[in-house]
């Protein structure tokens, strides 16, 4: 009988486990680890920069508010996508990404070219009802974001942690990490309030001013550096 | 633990039938399961090196789909002047491209919301076919997207045909330069800590 | 909201399940009493007390977004510790116990408690900021190829192996037949849990992951496809013979679908990994599609099925209405049907829609367009979802029913060793 010498093995608990162990070690050895030492041939891209501290406020909102559930970051090579979101996602882009956010369904836009795409006006009035600016868009509002004061607590905290990962903030970008956040959101204010917004006290200081800082970060880096990555209406 | 023999007195004898009284057979694997494995494995041995030694990559299938593109364009030279200047059928396809495209930022009536009102008598960027065209194909800086990698040539004309046959009012409108609140670039990131 | 239906899912109802149906079944086949009854207890409210805190810090927003591990650091630290204890429980049975071969459910219930380990622990090493705010170690590209390793591999760990063990259990159990073939069995344990371990990257098609790992990804996809099939082909022919009673039978109807449903799921995966087939499927419909006939059509008609068979032995009574069980069974298998068709059809709509391109090459459809036209099919989704879920609340009447029919004072010694964790299974 062929299979005979598999008996004695179902009377062997710890060897029995032993071998699973092992049958389930081998792929993921071989898939996971050498990506992780080639990390040095991945080409580096020069503009890459980490978050600012108040865009890092940013995207850790929209992560809290599970923005990642609709909307991708993660734009495959094909002409359709490129010509819809702009230029596809590269190794070296996701360096400060941390947890990644290539999301697995589109019930919404790709965003990961989104930034600098529309006006923060534009943002401040599609979070406050995205019907206001497209009516067939079934995204929920999200008004009270903007009635939430934007916590700053643990941002020198969390620049700190990221710097002790490998992401190269300076000492004096962690120290002044609070007084950085909080002049970029004066700075995203103002320019909302040029394009006519009125924005109350609070707001001003809200967490949609944070996450906005975020939105239009994404992809800036790589159409930064000039000439603006020209290929096939790339960073529109 | 207390009364645990009880407990193993409830359950099968050692004599009764092994393992909870479930029985197996052994019978044979049916052939075509094997044959079906060995095909799969066989097509894996024929997809990996399709894809691992003919020098395909995805970069490379990218690049070949934006040079066929590219040709198609290149056989089309754009228009300097409208060709759908007052075609209706081309008028009705505009208004359908301005309602889902242009109205997020212009309204609707393109009195302006976050972009510039289009119908009053202000241009930001020159009013010939060719600036229009322009503005919208490639985009401007203060936060009008390009959209002719989505809209190709046709939709854009078609989308300016529509736009002309708007009513026009002859106040400033917003985001001319007399109007409260220019528009401005969003802002730029700056450098960390900046 | 997503995460909290997926969390509850899989951790809640699939995972509750699990416990239940592997102590039950554990005790005897190894015919002895589980190891620790402390251990039992422990792991059935530090569970339940994890799935609570999971649902009420998901919904304040405390996430780490990695999809099926969303939990925060110190809810990881509590499953590891559940995973330890079950771990313990389990093979310490094992080691104790009165049988002397191991039968094929608890091969498979090694396999998870195994992988399981091994995923969570590497998937969720975090640096914590606070309480309940973290950083993954990996960053990008590598974060995410980590990531797909854990999710892909949590659908097959826990979605897949676990369930198999209970079929292999409470099929032969409740159609007293013997299984088809043992070799078959030996042959699809080894050769499936080796294989899953490689297809991970096939979530991540098209993306910045190093094409050899994608292809990789890939075949192994396919070589999956019949090895998962030895599942379904031991189960089904276990049946041959016995048709007129799985006729009459809701809970072997529930095997037979679910069982169905999972040589479906297994041949749709490896289809959607090809790369032709995921350009158009990722992003869309067509994959959450894929995950619900995995999902509601194997999983949880199995689990059902398990639930039936056990409750009414664990409390010395019969099921209060076979008919109740037979609609039940109805229902899951016609919502399952609405909200897999309407998926797939809306999935292949968006995915078109999303590529075609004009003449000369501009895109013909803006994003908002392909959502306006899917809308129809999201209504359509709803409703077969709801037809669903009736079906679970017939079987929640059912089995309170049952219970409260059933005697909770069983005569003293006849008390069955699987009563504690059941509770567990929700």
């Amino acid at each position: 009988m062929a299979w005979k010498w598999h008996a004695p093995l179902e009377g062997k608990g710890l060897t029995f486990s032993i071998l699973t162990a092992l049958a389930i070690l081998v792929g993921g050895m071989i898939e996971l680890i050498p990506p992780y030492f080639l990390q040095g041939t991945i080409d580096p891209i020069p503009g890459v920069q980490p978050y600012t501290a108040l865009e890092l406020e940013g995207r850790d909102i929209y992560i809290r508010e599970g923005c990642v559930n609709c909307h991708s970051q993660m734009i495959r090579p094909f002409k359709t996508e490129t010509d819809r979101y702009g230029q596809y996602t590269l190794p070296g882009e996701g360096v400060y990404e941390r947890p990644f956010l290539y999301g697995s369904r589109r019930t919404g836009p790709d965003l990961s070219r989104v930034g600098g795409k529309y006006p923060n006006s534009w943002h401040w009035i599609h979070f406050r009802n995205p019907r206001e600016i497209e009516p067939r868009s079934n995204m929920p509002p999200y008004e009270f974001l903007s009635r939430s004061e934007l916590d700053l607590s643990l941002t020198q905290r969390k620049l700190e942690v990221l710097a002790s990962l490998g992401h190269p903030y300076t000492e004096a970008q962690i120290e002044g990490a609070v007084a950085d956040a909080s002049a970029q959101a004066a700075q995203v204010a103002a320019a909302l309030e040029a394009d006519g917004q009125k924005l109350g006290e609070l707001e001003r200081r809200s967490e949609t001013i944070a996450l906005i800082a975020y939105l239009q970060r994404l992809g800036r880096d790589l159409a930064q550096s000039p000439p603006a990555v020209a290929s096939a209406g790339a960073a529109q | 633990m207390s009364g645990q023999d009880d407990y193993v007195a409830e359950l099968p004898r050692p004599d009764d039938a092994n393992r909870d009284g479930i029985r197996e057979e052994d019978n044979d694997i049916p052939g075509w399961w094997w044959w079906t494995w060995f095909a799969t494995i066989l097509f894996s041995a024929f997809y990996i090196p399709y894809y691992a030694l003919t020098g395909w990559s995805q970069e490379r299938m990218y690049a070949e789909q934006v040079e066929a593109a590219q040709a198609i364009a290149a056989s089309a030279p754009a228009p300097t002047a409208n060709p759908f200047r007052g075609d209706a059928a081309a008028i009705a396809e505009g208004q359908q491209v301005f309602a889902t495209i242009c109205a997020a930022c212009h309204k609707p009536d393109a009195s302006g919301l976050v972009g510039p009102s289009l119908v009053d008598p202000y241009w930001k960027y020159g009013d010939s076919d060719a600036d229009l065209f322009q503005t919208v194909a490639k985009g401007r800086p203060a936060g009008m997207p390009a959209w002719e990698s989505q809209l190709g040539t046709e939709k854009i004309w078609k989308a300016l045909a529509f736009m002309e046959t708007l009513p026009k009012s002859d106040q400033p409108g917003i985001g001319a330069p007399t109007a409260p609140g220019a528009a401005s670039a969003p802002a730029a990131a700056p450098a960390p800590g900046s | 909201m997503r995460p909290i239906h997926t969390n509850a899912v899989i951790f809640g109802f699939t995972l509750g399940t699990v416990f239940a149906g592997s102590y039950y079944g554990l005790q005897r086949l190894c015919r002895v009493r589980m190891f620790s009854d402390t251990l039992s207890r422990i792991n059935l409210w530090l569970w339940n007390a994890i799935i609570v805190a999971a649902a009420v810090s998901l919904m304040l927003g405390k996430t780490t977004s990695k999809e099926y591990a969303e939990l925060e650091w110190p809810i990881d630290v509590a499953i590891t510790v559940v995973w330890v204890v079950y771990a313990v429980n389990f093979f310490g049975t094992l080691a104790r116990r009165r049988e002397k071969g191991m039968y094929v459910a608890i091969w498979f219930w090694i396999a998870t408690i195994l992988t399981i380990a091994l995923l969570h622990i590497f998937n969720s090493l975090e640096r914590p900021i606070s309480w309940m705010k973290s950083y993954s170690i990996y960053a990008g590209l590598h974060d995410a190829n980590i990531q797909w390793w854990y999710g892909h591999n949590a659908v097959g760990f826990l979605l897949t192996t676990p369930i198999l063990g209970l079929m292999y259990y409470f099929l032969p159990k409740q159609i007293n037949r013997p299984i088809y073939s043992h070799r078959l069995s030996i042959v699809h344990f080894w050769s499936l849990i080796f294989i899953y371990m490689w297809a991970g990257p096939h979530h991540l098609i098209y993306s910045p992951l190093p094409d050899w790992a994608q292809t990789l990804g890939m075949t192994f996809s396919v070589m999956l496809i019949l090895p998962s099939w030895g599942g379904m082909l031991n189960g089904l022919l276990t049946m041959r013979g016995a048709w007129d009673r799985v006729r009459t039978d809701p809970i072997l109807k529930m095997m037979a679908v679910g069982i169905t449903f999972y040589g479906m799921s297994t041949f749709e995966g490896p289809m959607m990994a090809v790369r032709t087939v995921n350009s158009l499927s990722h992003f869309t419909n067509w994959t959450i599609g894929h995950v619900h006939s995995g999902a509601l059509g194997w999983v949880a008609l199995v689990c059902f099925a398990s639930l039936y068979y056990m409750i009414p032995r664990l409390w010395h009574t019969k099921l209060y209405s076979v008919r109740l069980a037979e609609v039940h069974f109805w229902t899951a298998t016609l919502g399952l049907v609405i909200y897999v068709t309407s998926m797939w059809i809306s999935g292949v709509t968006q995915g078109l829609m999303w590529r075609a391109v004009n003449a000369d090459g501009s895109l013909t459809y803006t994003f908002i367009e392909t959502v306006a036209a899917i809308r129809v099919y999201d209504v359509i989704r709803a409703v077969g979802g709801a037809v669903f879920l009736s079906g679970v609340f017939v079987m929640i009447y059912n089995v309170a029913k049952t219970i409260q029919q059933g005697s909770a004072a069983v005569p003293a010694g006849a008390l069955p060793p699987g009563a504690v964790p059941v509770a567990g299974g929700r």
